[in-house]
Parts: structure tokens; sequence; C-alpha cells
């Protein structure tokens, strides 16, 4: 059995997109057959006027606005997950 | 629940071999970040992988090469919680993140890394993020 902490993405920042307008950003946990587990979670329902690109650059500069402690992200709603990293623009 | 001092203390003492002075409280904080013309790093440690194994060993290679700040000043994070709360409201519109450094200038931060800057990442890279920072704000040790 793989432990939690034996997974590649266990205790890393990483984004859930969603075919909708959430976004999911948080500390990947776990997986199971029920969807992804993040802990200290930013649970975002974008507000009219804000891509995705925008906040999600927004949130690689500054970090995770967190406002959920935990969250089960159901497979239904996972689009993608990558690490927040990877949204980081560069300065030069 | 604040971690207990026996855990705390090694790692305690590994920042204070690279040179980083403990702020405890509130005022530690205040006394060492002023208006002046001088460059300030605070780290904020904490007991979790990422700083044991890629923060803290990254940040020892950066201090040991090229530009650096003037000091050097540490609060724990889960630990000295009024001297972490106190740093952070300095730079509001970064989330907490433990770890994490930030770098002040005449009393002004100009640069803050965060955890998921960190996390997954290895002591050379996060080095090289530093050292990126230092070179841009700090003078170089002649």
């Amino acid at each position: 059995m793989t432990k939690n902490c034996d997974l590649p993405l266990h205790g890393i920042t990483v984004v859930v997109d969603t075919p909708g307008e959430r976004l999911y950003i948080g500390r990947y946990h776990s997986e199971n057959e029920e969807g992804i587990l993040l802990q200290d979670a930013d649970v975002r329902d974008l507000e009219p006027g804000t891509t995705k690109a925008e906040y999600l650059a927004r949130s690689a500069k500054y970090g995770v606005f967190k406002n959920c402690d935990r969250v089960k992200v159901p497979h239904s709603e996972v689009r993608s997950v990558r690490r927040l990293i990877e949204y980081a623009e560069s300065e030069s | 629940m604040k971690y207990p001092e026996e855990l705390v203390k090694p790692i305690r003492e590994e920042v204070v071999r690279m040179g980083f002075a403990e702020a405890r409280t509130p005022q530690d904080v205040q006394r060492e970040i002023g208006a002046d013309s001088r460059t300030v790093l605070v780290f904020v440690n904490s007991v979790c992988g990422c700083s044991a194994g890629i923060a803290r060993p990254g940040l020892a290679k950066a201090l040991a090469q090229g530009a650096r700040p003037d000091k050097l000043l540490t609060t724990f994070a889960g630990v000295d919680t009024d001297a972490t709360d106190y740093v952070r409201s300095l730079f509001p519109q970064y989330p907490p993140s433990s770890p994490q450094a930030a770098l002040f200038k005449d009393g002004k931060v100009v640069a803050v890394i965060q955890r998921h800057q960190i996390e997954g990442s290895t002591a050379d890279r996060v080095a090289a993020l530093f050292n990126t920072v230092f070179d841009q704000h700090c003078a170089a040790v002649r």
C-alpha cells in the first residue's frame, strides 16, 4: 500500500483546475476514489473580470490565500493538477 | 499548541550557527528592523521537512557566497508566535507560510520567499533563489 508521504505531490502546493470558474489551490495531501484531498486551501470562485491566469499568477507571486483547512475535490471536478510554482511569471 | 522546546532547540541552533539572531518577541523584531539603510533578512523557521531538507541548507549555501544581508534575524513559526505574527504583519499582502523569508531594506519589505517556492525544490535551487534576491538588494561582501 502506498503511503501518503510516498505520493509525488504529497506536501506540495498545487492548483486543481476545474471546467468551471472554480479553482482549488492548496497543499496536496492524498487521493482516493472520492477525490483529491487538499490542506490549507484556497477554494476560489473567480469574480467577474478576473481570469484564472491572473489569479494564479498572483497566487504564485504572493502565496495561498487560505480559506479552508481541508477540502476534498471530487475527480469529476478535476480538469488538471499542476504545481502552483508553474504559474509564476518571470520577473525579468 | 506550541511545539515543545526540546524539539525545536536543535532547529533553532542550526540557524543561529548560520549567523541568525533569534527574535522571540515583537519587540525583538522592532529593535532590528528600522528605517535605516541596512538590509535585514528574516527567516521564519519551521519544523517541517521542506525547512529542514531544502530551506535551511539552501539558505546556508546562499549566505556563504556573494552578496548577503547586513543582518540576519529568525523567528520560529508555531513557537515564537507573537514575534512571527508581528513579522508577518509587516508584509500583509503575503499570506502566512512556513517556512518563509522576507528581506527588508530601509525598514520596508523588498522580497518574500514563500513555502511554495521551496517545497519540492532542492537546496541548490533555493540557494540560487536567495542569491538572486541578495544580488538585487544587498551589497557584496568585501
